[in-house]
């Protein structure tokens, strides 16, 4: 890349996902790999003899829930483990044949970000906040190479930030990080990870903190640099589609040991350890019929907890009783084009989801009416200066109609920015909005006070994102789930009875309403949430985000438990997420919004399968799909979620837009939502998308 | 940036304003009023009204205080009440003093507070690490004053190594003799101002020290050392510089017992006297000046802060 | 329904006060701390029964050493110095921990009110609270004492205005830093008014810091107490005070040491114990920061 590639990487025109052969000495080599942790539960064991190897020019995805140790796993590796409480790092990691363990902390220092460097989750605080991006780029040069002038560095570091497509590089150069968004903040890390050229790339969840049509970008931008460096790979991610995108191998982590190792068509085709069955069956899928999800059951393991059996025992739908299982640890054995560690490794193709699933049917959208939203506006000003004038105003919700029946689920996606939430939270009035109207069962609400308000609000309840932050620390799980009755007066002993009842509905024990929530994990305390938001017996409850933040296969529990509850109370839903394949499998009609508007309604499936707007035929492509036979090549959307700030005229997707950049009548004239082949459609062109 | 100068020095503005009207009040609700004290106890009614005339007392409250802060800007913030001299004149004597005392009392603050806290951010599990803990622990707990009176016994009384009281030398005419005169009253002051600021510089250091942007930094291969000193120190650098502004602000506002113990010839002790001899004028100018230097310095730190942190720079 | 409840299996049965203990003694300095308050709160409570004398019985001569009936010595009036040191305790106690009671009876309303609501309401409480700061606090202390005499109620007050800008600022920021937590929006999307949100939602999640400021600050006001006696501001004589102590020490420092060292000693241990109470505190109730206090106490 010194001399030949000064432009930017570019996709090479022929395969697009060459298939190599990876002989030889690999070029990372975790060897036994034991880390523990001092706490004051006792010694805790996050990583329990991993071994595993990576080639050069090979992709290996790491793969596990929260807690599996992947993570923990490469830093302690690396010697990144700043934790206080290490209590033992023991086994090899070797680079090129050297182990790192074994070196001393100033020699280690000069292999890292020279042979092997990494790349972070969370782009915006990876980046030292008070230090200008191109000099901590520099710095990655300098570390490394004494004799580099602050010229020289300086022009290399503008010939990597145009190589990983930040625009403008001399003036992005001298920018701080908070000028950065994150998907461009990921550019600088990774331009830093490559700019020695490593023979190991270790990247650690470096999409989950983005946006959908980011994250496209982001994995094309390190397909494209692995292949650039010649470098062996390791992602780590909890996300399989980005696993069968992306990984010529993959290793299946649960409670610090390596379970299932082997080729991505073998993990996704024929998997053979349980678990990595039961991830794959746990997953809502674009790419396969709607149907009830197979959701592991309990949680996430406890790692201060440890068993002399196998870690998944207690989980597991083929071991769970056996008592080889419960009583001896399954050793990683070699099987089937890779490696296994279960007594029963056979059995477990079983589980995986039978491509004749009963798909589940669409509720009939013509119901009556429990909320209808017409015309509805937030603008937020934007105040600036000493007087706090409004300088600007942002348009979060722009003239947004829709309807949401008696017991159906409306699913309202789009990015970060997109004004969803704004959305969500004007039908609750915790936003005021601006214009438009609100009604519930038919009744006003924005012109509702004192009594009435009161009343609507009991109808109309919510469940946020964070199961961590949403629920009050300081009061009981039951209690807080019984606010909204003790907000409507209903008396202390029948609130009682209605939340044990609803926690028995949930599936949380009634016992346990007397804890504090610090003792529940984020799938219960999502229950909880779930509880609180039924109590009062509403006809809509709105979800916003509610499975982001909960491992995959605890939110598969949750996504069953939300039908089974629709089943049984007939409350309408209104699902807020940027997860089009979550919100594929709750809703029967789907809301896409861009900046502030919706762009594309429908139902459900037909939007799926045949999207007419750009924006959601470009939102459906940039989903990694958990299948490694269906790789696509594909263009991911350019450029950031916009700034809802920024005026615009015509049509708002223009900008990003594939088809209509240049054309005179997008410029024009903003595009309203009409019929398009039996859905509604804001686009000049949708006839165009297929 | 200019937005936030602007909001920020308005604010200094508007407290300093009330402040102003805080202080000049305060006389009023202290016992006596001047006209009285000035008049003395034996003073019949007559005679006391004529000091009112002559104070401006008899005029409205609103001219009054007008007046005063007209005065107070060009200098002039009356008599005192006992000796003959001004009040600006007064203070002008002690104030060389005090700022002598809280700048070397600062100095030495600071030379015990960054290593320190360094130490233990980086180092927590070493010797010397719990050794600077243990002097914390004891710096937190000990009374200033009463570690003053532990120096003057053991320093002074027992080994006559130095003088038990305290007083002004100027440093650039006799460094050695200001040192003698002035190292007890400064040491007294910034043992404990050195152990809240070595306290809050390791609690930053450390947090910052765990950021996610450090290992960032440490997996491209950089030194260590450059990785605390250029990454980690500044960043915890700039909640401190808050910190030790603050500090230097109340040593500036006269350190009164420790002034007082020493018999040091500060603004402190000059407060305190003037309190006792119900001096009014010297108290309001002296309080007024305290509370202004205060206030100036908070701006100048806050300034400080948003030109070193980018995020507030470039706003 | 099988699978759901076996969600809620392993719930960890501990309870909050079990918790709360266990975490406090995780730090072992945080121990000695509570126990050494308590003991310099019964020593305040039973100072009659366990002082050998009373507080101002004059018995043998004046400026006594160590000896068998006066353990340590006896003062410039031949009052006996433990005695006095043991009953001491009360007026230290008293106003430290009152005055602090008083800051935080009137700061945290105030933060917490400025925080959530924002906008004037925040202008003018933080523009009252940097009013209050700019004063120092022992001079302020001076004012005030001066303006309404020196007794201990007068000494609470005094005090505890000085202390009104640490809650407040704490309230604030611990306020603005949840305001927009899940759980207060939802206490607010169910329909909550404004006061009962700030009151119970918010000012329940706040008690932690506050109870470790409350420590912190009643540490620094027993500093203050201390110092405004030994300038002769302090609780009026003859009741005894550990800063007066050492006011009458003063004059006698060639004579005998022990009456300055040991009301000191009182003091210092005191300041510790609750410095490390405070400490125990913030582990226990998680609040990270140690920056609590950032001025001089003198």
């Amino acid at each position: 890349m010194r001399v030949a590639g000064s432009g930017r990487l570019r996709p090479a025109t022929a395969e697009p996902h060459p298939v190599e052969e990876h002989p030889g000495e690999p070029a990372l080599r975790i060897d036994d790999l034991v880390v523990e942790f001092a706490t004051p539960a006792g010694t805790v064991r996050a990583v329990d003899h991993v071994t595993y190897q990576v080639a050069r020019g090979e992709t290996l995805a790491v793969v596990g829930e929260t807690g599996s140790g992947k993570s923990v796993t490469v830093l302690a590796a690396l010697g990144l483990l700043s934790a206080g409480n290490v209590h033992r790092v023991s086994g090899r990691a070797e680079v090129g044949g050297q182990d790192l363990l074994a070196l001393p902390a100033r020699e280690r220092r000069t292999r890292l970000g020279a042979d092997v460097a990494m790349i972070f989750q969370d782009p915006m605080s990876a980046l030292d906040p008070v230090q200008r991006v191109g000099d901590q780029i520099a710095e990655a040069l300098r570390a490394h190479d004494r004799a580099l002038t602050a010229r020289t560095a300086r022009a290399r570091v503008l010939e990597l930030l145009t190589q990983v497509g930040v625009p403008q590089p001399e003036i992005r150069y001298d920018q701080y990080p908070h000028q950065f968004s994150g998907g461009m903040c990921q550019r600088v890390v990774i331009a830093m990870a490559i700019a020695n050229r490593p023979t190991v790339l270790i990247a650690d969840e470096p999409t989950t903190a983005l946006d959908v049509s980011v994250q496209a970008q982001i994995l094309e931008l390190l397909r494209l640099a692995a292949r650039e460096t010649g470098a062996a790979t390791v992602l780590i991610t909890h996300d399989l589609g980005v696993v069968a995108e992306m990984a010529d191998r993959a290793a299946v982590m649960y409670a610090g040991r390596i379970v299932e190792t082997a080729p991505v068509a073998r993990i996704f085709g024929r998997p053979q350890h349980p678990y990595t069955a039961s991830l794959l069956a746990s997953l809502p899928r674009l790419d396969q019929p709607r149907g009830r999800l197979r959701a592991i059951p309990g949680q996430p393991p406890d790692l201060r907890e440890r068993s002399a059996g196998c870690a998944f025992a207690p989980r597991c739908p083929i071991g769970g009783d056996l008592p080889e299982c419960r009583t001896e640890r399954p050793l990683l054995v070699p099987r089937d084009d890779g490696a296994v560690a279960c007594h029963h490794a056979g059995q477990a193709v079983t589980l995986l989801p039978q491509p004749g699933a009963r798909p589940s049917a669409a509720r009939p959208d013509d119901a009556p009416a429990v909320v209808e939203v017409a015309g509805l506006a937030k603008v937020f000003p934007i105040r600036r200066g000493l007087l706090a004038r409004t300088v600007a105003t942002a348009r979060a919700v722009d003239g947004v109609d829709l309807r949401i029946g008696q017991g159906s689920t409306l699913g309202l996606v789009g990015e970060s920015g997109c004004g969803k939430s704004t959305l969500a939270r004007s039908l609750i009035r915790l936003l005021e909005p601006t214009a438009g109207s609100i009604r519930i069962d038919g009744a006003d609400l924005l012109r509702a006070n004192g009594r009435q308000l009161r009343r609507l609000r009991q109808r109309v309840q919510m469940v946020y994102q964070d199961p961590y932050s949403s629920l009050n620390p300081r009061l009981s799980v039951g209690d807080n789930a019984a606010e909204p009755l003790r907000l409507a007066g209903v008396p202390r002993t029948e609130r009682r009875r209605t939340v044990l009842e609803l926690f028995e509905k949930v599936g949380l024990r009634p016992e346990h309403a007397d804890r504090l929530p610090a003792e529940f994990s984020g799938g219960q305390r999502q229950r909880v949430a779930i509880a609180r938001a039924l109590a009062p017996g509403p006809a809509l409850v709105i979800f916003d985000e509610p499975v982001s933040a909960l491992d995959v296969s605890v939110q598969a529990q949750v996504l069953n438990l939300l039908r089974d509850l629709q089943d049984e109370t007939g409350v309408a839903y209104l699902f807020v997420s940027h997860d089009l394949s979550v919100v594929r499998q709750m809703a029967d009609t789907v809301a896409v919004m861009y900046l502030g508007a919706i762009v594309e309604t429908g139902a459900a499936g037909q939007l799926y399968r045949r999207p007419r707007h750009p924006y959601t035929r470009a939102l459906l492509d940039s989903i990694p799909v958990p299948d490694p036979s269906v790789r696509r090549s594909r263009v991911p959307l350019t450029g950031d979620p916009p700034d809802p700030t920024a005026a615009t005229t015509g049509c708002r997707f223009r900008s990003r837009c594939p088809l209509g950049r240049d054309r005179a009548a997008c410029a024009d004239r903003t595009p309203e939502l009409r019929q398009v082949d039996g859905r509604w459609t804001a686009c000049h062109f949708a006839e165009e998308v297929a | 940036m200019s937005a936030y100068l602007l909001r920020r020095v308005g604010q200094f503005l508007v407290v300093l304003v009330l402040a102003s009207i805080a202080v000049w009040a305060m006389v009023y609700a202290l016992p006596g009023d001047a006209a009285t004290v000035l008049a003395g106890p034996d003073a019949s009614g007559p005679q006391i009204a004529a000091t009112r005339a002559r104070l401006g007392l008899d005029k409205p409250v609103v001219v009054q205080y007008l007046l005063w802060v007209k005065g107070a800007v060009t200098g002039h913030l009356g008599q005192s009440f006992y000796s003959a001299d001004s009040v600006s004149h007064t203070l002008a004597e002690r104030i060389p003093a005090t700022v002598q005392l809280a700048v070397l009392g600062m100095l030495l603050a600071l030379l015990i507070a960054i290593p320190i806290g360094t130490l233990i951010a980086l180092r927590p599990r070493s010797l010397l690490a719990r050794l600077s803990h243990g002097y914390l622990t004891a710096g937190l707990a000990i009374p200033s004053f009463w570690l003053a009176l532990l120096l003057i016994i053991t320093l002074a009384v027992r080994t006559h190594a130095l003088p038990a009281t305290g007083d002004y030398v100027n440093f650039w005419q006799h460094p050695v003799a200001a040192l003698r005169w002035s190292i007890l009253p400064a040491i007294a002051v910034a043992v404990h101002g050195s152990c809240i600021i070595a306290r809050f510089l390791a609690t930053s250091l450390s947090e910052v020290m765990q950021r996610d942007f450090i290992r960032t930094v440490r997996a491209k291969g950089v030194r260590e050392s450059r990785v605390v000193i250029r990454h980690a120190m500044r960043n915890a650098a700039l909640p401190t510089v808050t910190v030790v502004g603050i500090q230097l602000g109340s040593l500036l506002g006269g350190t009164v017992v420790i002034e007082a113990l020493f018999n040091y010839p500060g603004l402190g002790r000059l407060l305190y006297t003037s309190i006792g001899q119900r001096d009014y004028a010297v108290v309001q100018g002296g309080v007024l000046f305290v509370v202004v230097v205060f206030l100036v310095l908070n701006l100048l730190v806050d300034l400080l802060y948003a030109y070193l942190d980018p995020r507030i720079r470039l706003a | 329904m099988t699978t759901l409840s076996m969600a809620a299996e392993r719930v960890r049965a501990r309870s909050g006060a079990r918790t709360f203990l266990s975490r406090y003694a995780r730090s072992r300095s945080a121990v000695v701390g509570a126990i050494g308050l308590l003991v310099i709160v019964v020593c305040a409570v039973a100072a009659p029964l366990l002082a050998p004398y009373g507080p101002t019985a004059q018995s043998a001569g004046s400026l006594l050493g160590p000896s068998g009936s006066h353990w340590l010595g006896t003062d410039d009036l031949g009052r006996d110095i433990l005695s006095r040191a043991i009953y001491g305790a009360r007026a230290s106690l008293t106003v430290g921990c009152g005055s602090a009671a008083l800051g935080a009876l009137i700061g945290v309303p105030l933060g917490v009110v400025a925080g959530y609501l924002g906008r004037w309401t925040d202008s003018v409480s933080m523009r009252f609270v940097d009013l209050l700061l700019a004063v120092p606090t022992v001079l302020l202390a001076l004012v005030i004492t001066a303006v309404i005499g020196a007794s201990r109620i007068n000494l609470i007050v005094a005090i505890g205005v000085a202390a009104i800008p640490q809650f407040a600022r704490l309230a604030r920021a611990a306020t603005l830093s949840i305001r927009d937590r899940d759980f207060v929006v939802a206490s607010r999307g169910m329909g909550a008014t404004t006061p009962d949100t700030m009151f119970r939602t918010v000012l329940l999640n706040l008690l932690g810091p506050i109870m470790v400021q409350l420590v912190i600050t009643a540490s620094l006001a027993v500093v203050v107490e201390a110092g405004l006696s030994v300038l002769g501001l302090g609780v009026p004589p003859p009741t005894p005070s550990w800063g007066g102590m050492l006011q009458e020490a003063r004059g006698y420092l060639y004579q005998s040491p022990t009456f300055g060292v040991f009301p000191g000693l009182c003091l210092a241990i005191t300041v510790f114990c609750m410095d490390r109470v405070g400490h125990g505190l913030r582990i226990a109730v998680g609040v990270e920061s140690a920056g609590a206090t950032t001025r001089a106490a003198i």
